[in-house]
């Protein structure tokens, strides 16, 4: 996980702030925790500086959050995101995909989901993820020299390979 | 049979493991946006699904809304529920298995946080239970997602597999020698986060750590698992390798420490939770290492949750002052260690 202040380094230390219930995370590089935390980055940065970083991490523009743009869904707004980190339903990935996506990509990079999806994701993905599963069982098939499995493994994973949406 | 009562494998050295997964459903704002109403019917949705026949009877609801702070301060202390639930206003309940070893929570930070503990080292059971009964709600509850982003959660860091995955493992050696802060950066370095007994900002009393995977995004729950569980592995061998180093060096130190911690708990009358933590993790050690016969880890492991304040208490079916549980707890160690002697 890259540092959440930066961006460039490891993050290698971890704050979590429970205040009635709003719970906040913060992963920082030993560089960002110690200047950030006032020299010793094992003291917990002051709950201030919890807004002052989500500020900062969704970009200079956003130092004014306005309550204008409103989640039609559950009525959340870029403040109410801001002061508390979190999202307000799942419309809101949407809504403020504009200002979420940076936020999203310094704590998990450019990552994509991989894994498991539920039974309303579309067939595309059900597909992919169905060859993702069977090419871990063909490894594990061939790593304890079950062969006859392994020949019956591929050729489904062939099998649903051609079988890609046009 | 409750996680803590089993030694299982690697017991030696890893307590216990948890999985957990965070789930939200589509027809609801995530917890810190929904009415009372909303808490309301997701909690009866939920809870009547999976105590119904769905769930094959073989589950029981506990509305956290109801309870005496005892009661849910003892259910925190036994991994049953986590802390942020404990604390949590509102509508809010956990659905829980016949022997405790599975628990979905409802109305926590997310909607459903599925999770499953077991003694010792057991990523592959633990996310194989959690599994299915994602797979059970699936089918009939329509949860947030995202073919990007994948399973949507109330905070963006769970994004993806929603999984975490972590063992508590008890590392005297590496907390002696100070290897532990190593430790700690290597593994932060990796994507893992060492923790207290209790999770995030807790200490690590009697040398308890629980170590658990950070990303969610761009990596499936079977790369999470076994990236998790190798890097246990590898600690805990470190750990052994590190215990062998001290009792080599100086057994004397060692088998002294580890009778003078028997003598302490078998004759004390009273106790703090905190010196009976790192005493406790002495016998432990003694135990893990054969030097002390006839006490079963999985007698210690059951000790940890049952001496926390709020589990006496409990126990006792009333709040007790400090002093009157230091006694309680002593009593309570002294009972376990004249059955077993």
């Amino acid at each position: 996980m890259l540092c959440q202040n930066c961006g460039n380094n490891e993050a290698e230390y971890h704050y979590k702030t429970n205040i009635n219930g709003e719970v906040r995370q913060l992963h920082l590089c030993k560089e960002c925790a110690a200047k950030l935390s006032g020299g010793s980055p094992l003291k917990l940065p002051q709950v201030n500086f919890f807004n002052a970083f989500f500020t900062d991490l969704l970009g200079a523009s956003r130092r004014n959050p306005s309550d204008s743009r409103q989640c039609p869904l559950c009525g959340a707004t870029e403040r109410s995101i801001l002061s508390t980190g979190k999202v307000g339903c799942f419309q809101c990935y949407d809504t403020f995909c504009d200002m979420l996506t940076p936020f999203i990509k310094k704590i998990h990079g450019n990552a994509i989901h991989q894994g498991k999806a539920p039974s309303s994701a579309g067939p595309e993905i059900k597909r992919l993820r169905e060859i993702e599963s069977l090419k871990r069982e063909l490894d594990s098939a061939v790593k304890t020299e079950d062969f006859e499995r392994a020949v019956i493994l591929r050729d489904k994973i062939r099998e649903l390979e051609g079988s890609e949406a046009v | 049979m409750n996680w803590y009562e089993d030694m299982g494998e690697y017991g030696d050295i890893a307590v216990s493991t948890r999985v957990r997964l965070a789930r939200n459903l589509k027809a609801y704002p995530f917890p810190g946006r929904m009415s009372e109403q909303q808490e309301k019917e997701l909690l009866d949705s939920i809870s009547s699904f999976l105590t119904g026949t769905a769930g094959g009877s073989a589950f029981r609801f506990v509305n956290i809304s109801d309870q005496d702070p005892i009661t849910v301060g003892s259910m925190v202390e036994h991994h049953l529920i986590s802390p942020e639930l404990a604390i949590k206003r509102g509508k809010r309940g956990v659905v829980l298995s016949e022997n405790n070893s599975v628990c979905i929570m409802i109305n926590e930070e997310d909607h459903l946080r599925i999770q499953s503990i077991i003694s010792g080292l057991n990523l592959k059971d633990c996310m194989i239970t959690v599994s299915r009964l994602d797979d059970l709600l699936d089918g009939s509850f329509h949860y947030a997602w995202s073919d990007q982003l994948g399973y949507l959660t109330h905070c963006p860091t769970n994004l993806g597999t929603g999984l975490r995955a972590s063992v508590m493992l008890h590392l005297p050696a590496h907390t002696e020698t100070g290897d532990i802060r190593a430790l700690v950066s290597n593994l932060g370095k990796l994507g893992f986060a060492v923790r207290g007994l209790y999770g995030e900002g807790s200490k690590a009393a009697g040398s308890l750590y629980q170590v658990s995977n950070q990303m969610t995004l761009g990596l499936s729950e079977s790369e999470t698992v076994d990236r998790l569980d190798e890097v246990v592995r590898n600690t805990i061998e470190r750990e052994r390798t590190l215990r062998k180093i001290i009792s080599e060096k100086n057994p004397v130190y060692l088998e002294d420490r580890i009778w003078r911690a028997y003598g302490i708990l078998s004759h004390c009358r009273r106790i703090t939770g905190e010196e009976a933590m790192n005493l406790l993790s002495d016998l432990r050690t003694g135990v893990a290492m054969d030097l002390l016969k006839n006490i079963p880890l999985s007698e210690l492991n059951k000790l940890i949750p049952d001496i926390q304040s709020n589990s006496i208490c409990s126990t006792e079916g009333k709040p007790l002052s400090e002093p009157a549980r230091d006694i309680k707890r002593a009593g309570l160690i002294r009972a376990l260690l004249k059955k077993e002697s």
